[in-house]
């Protein structure tokens, strides 16, 4: 088991290189006039021009600035916004936590609701909760989530006046993420009930089960600890992969809601072509998902023991 | 009535699908005393794993569904008892061993878990006298070094060890009947004999009774009592070990008998039973066997032939086993 997560921190390591690469490559080296790029199509004066060289190092050689550019991501100094000119570092720790904190929301929704509801549409294959999941999770699956963003904020915001049509930090406090979250998990929810309601169903008809009844075992212990421990194990990688989706920000759900997160500030840097500032959040993207990926490797391999001595 | 430790009266399965309704037992009856073995033999699709299935209660009802017939253990029926009095019989009383291992058991469990399991929920031993019991069982089943191995997942085993895990762990609990479906088909021949042996003895030590459900007639000769030979859902002949072995009554059995490969017949083309059996969906006239049959008459294809009393425990459900057994 050691041995699996030293080799799996070994191969993170050897991806975080490579995509932060690639990253910092089409950024600067893809680009005829890197700090044109930078600008967008506002001309550059020479001043500017000089500052920036100065400042990421572009008088040096391609893999000396990587390595700056490396050095100041493990730091945490990732410069200064273009816009503003505030220390980007700085206007991340802002957003980050807003970003988290509604994917937190979310993730409950998919964790209870969806995994829930996929246990036991699993059980009851073909029974009425099991249709009708079926058919709402085809609904939700099919229907673009802005549609059923603003759907949902005209219906139970604005006409029911249930939740907050916008979200005001200081004003809805927690209660304002509900619906947003809710929106924001409602794809992985669907597709979280239908892959566990397909592993569920098909554990229960596996050998081991029938070896279970033999051996005299009640229902509800076959259920819980023979059917669920086995069934979960694709459920659980697919919960850690939404886990980086989530904290990746939403540029949509939170644009809809006003919610100032990482993907209103996504948005934004594109908007205003901040480029410092949209290959920071990538970046750090970058190590989200490689996080979130080392994580699932992990549980994969606790709950799996076929996976531990290969 | 008699008392046997298990008897099947008379059982009838249907399988309802829909493409309809498969009769796939058709009135099997058998029985089996303490410390002895009852070879259940027959090709695929016979019957004889659903028939096994019906007595753990392990049956998928749907789309199985018992239309007749009883099962009685120690002289109470089991198919009218009350589902949770008859958990508690199975593994307690009556214990089952499956054919491939690997996927009867749990993967992601370790053998000792899975050895002790019904010790400790159904019993309620504490942990750690459970798991020495674990032990106890992998000794008593031969697999080296026991006590490091408990903590093995079955995926380490071999498949002849990974057997014994299922062996042991369907010994947890000291049944009186252990019911082995096909043991030892998903293994090598070698391995076939080490698992056969080990059967043989753990009957004897343990003074079980043995039902070995098998479609291999070289595996049961050694440790057969006696063979019920399933087709098409009944049973075509019953009879003690020795005695069908010199002289079957039914040409099924003969036919089965023939296809061995022998050592003296080498070079020769191996003897088979032409065609395939029939489709319980639609099932032949009379004789199931009829049309697969060498001796087959115009009456065969009318009547059904009732099981016939030869004597001496031994029945043939054939219209001329009399003339087969003494022609």
């Amino acid at each position: 088991m050691l041995r699996y997560i030293i080799r799996r921190l070994l191969q993170m390591v050897l991806a975080f290189f490579g995509t932060t690469l690639i990253v910092y490559y089409m950024m600067f080296q893809a680009s005829g006039d890197p700090i044109q790029a930078l600008a967008g199509e506002k001309p550059v004066n020479e001043a500017v021009r000089a500052k920036l060289t100065a400042e990421y190092h572009l008088d040096e050689p391609f893999l000396v600035r990587y390595w700056y550019y490396v050095k100041g991501l493990l730091t945490g100094d990732l410069g200064n916004s273009l816009s503003g000119g505030r220390p980007i570092a700085e206007v991340l720790a802002e957003r980050w936590p807003t970003t988290a904190n509604l994917a937190l929301y979310a993730f409950i929704f998919v964790v209870i609701l969806g995994v829930g509801a996929g246990v036991i549409a699993g059980i009851r294959r073909g029974g009425i909760f099991d249709n009708t999941t079926l058919l709402l999770t085809l609904v939700v699956i099919g229907i673009p989530s802005f549609v059923l963003g603003l759907t949902l904020q005209l219906g139970l915001g604005v006409k029911a006046g249930i939740f907050p049509v916008t979200y005001m930090e200081e004003r809805d406090g927690q209660f304002g993420l509900i619906l947003p979250g809710f929106i924001l998990g409602s794809l992985a929810l669907a597709t979280a009930v239908r892959l566990t309601r397909t592993s569920v169903a098909e554990n229960l008809r596996a050998d081991y089960v029938r070896t279970a009844k033999a051996k005299g075992l009640a229902k509800r212990r076959i259920t819980i600890v023979h059917v669920l421990r086995n069934s979960l194990i694709p459920v659980v990688t697919f919960l850690g992969i939404e886990i980086g989706n989530l904290m990746g920000g939403a540029i949509i759900t939170e644009g809809i809601f006003n919610v100032q997160g990482v993907g209103f500030e996504l948005k934004k840097a594109i908007d205003i072509e901040d480029g410092p500032m949209v290959v920071s959040i990538v970046s750090i993207l970058v190590v989200i998902y490689l996080l979130a990926n080392l994580l699932v490797d992990i549980l994969y391999a606790v709950l799996d023991p076929r996976i531990r001595y290969e | 009535m008699s008392n046997h430790l298990l008897e099947v009266d008379n059982l009838h399965i249907e399988f309802r699908t829909r493409d309809g309704v498969a009769k796939v037992i058709n009135g099997v009856s058998y029985h089996l005393d303490p410390g002895e073995t009852l070879a259940v033999l027959g090709e695929s699709g016979s019957g004889k794993s659903v028939t096994a299935q019906a007595i753990m209660g392990i049956l998928d009802m749907p789309p199985g569904v018992i239309t007749n017939g009883e099962i009685r253990y120690e002289g109470r029926n089991l198919l009218t008892m009350p589902e949770e009095e008859r958990r508690r019989l199975r593994g307690k009383e009556i214990a089952m061993i499956f054919q491939d291992a690997l996927s009867a058991l749990n993967p992601v469990y370790s053998v000792g878990f899975q050895i002790s399991e019904t010790l400790r929920r159904n019993e309620g031993v504490a942990k750690d006298v459970a798991m020495k019991r674990a032990v106890e069982l992998m000794d008593l089943v031969k697999i080296p070094a026991a006590k490091d191995r408990l903590k093995n997942y079955p995926h380490e085993f071999s498949g002849g060890m990974r057997q014994r895990v299922m062996i042991a762990m369907s010994l947890a609990q000291n049944p009186k009947v252990l019911i082995a479906d096909e043991p030892t088909t998903a293994l090598d021949v070698t391995v076939q004999a080490q698992i056969m042996d080990l059967l043989a003895e753990l009957r004897r030590e343990l003074d079980m009774g043995l039902i070995l459900i098998t479609h291999d007639l070289g595996v049961v000769a050694d440790v057969a009592d006696r063979i019920a030979v399933m087709y098409a859902g009944r049973i075509v002949e019953h009879a003690d070990v020795h005695s069908i072995y010199a002289k079957p009554a039914h040409p099924y059995t003969q036919g089965l008998l023939d296809s061995i490969p022998r050592l003296d017949s080498k070079g020769h083309e191996l003897s088979t039973i032409k065609g395939l059996p029939p489709n319980l969906l639609r099932p032949p006239s009379g004789c199931a066997f009829h049309p697969r049959c060498p001796m087959a008459q115009q009456v065969c294809q009318e009547k059904v032939p009732p099981s016939l009393n030869l004597g001496g425990g031994r029945t043939s459900a054939c219209l001329f086993a009399e003339e087969i057994l003494h022609g």
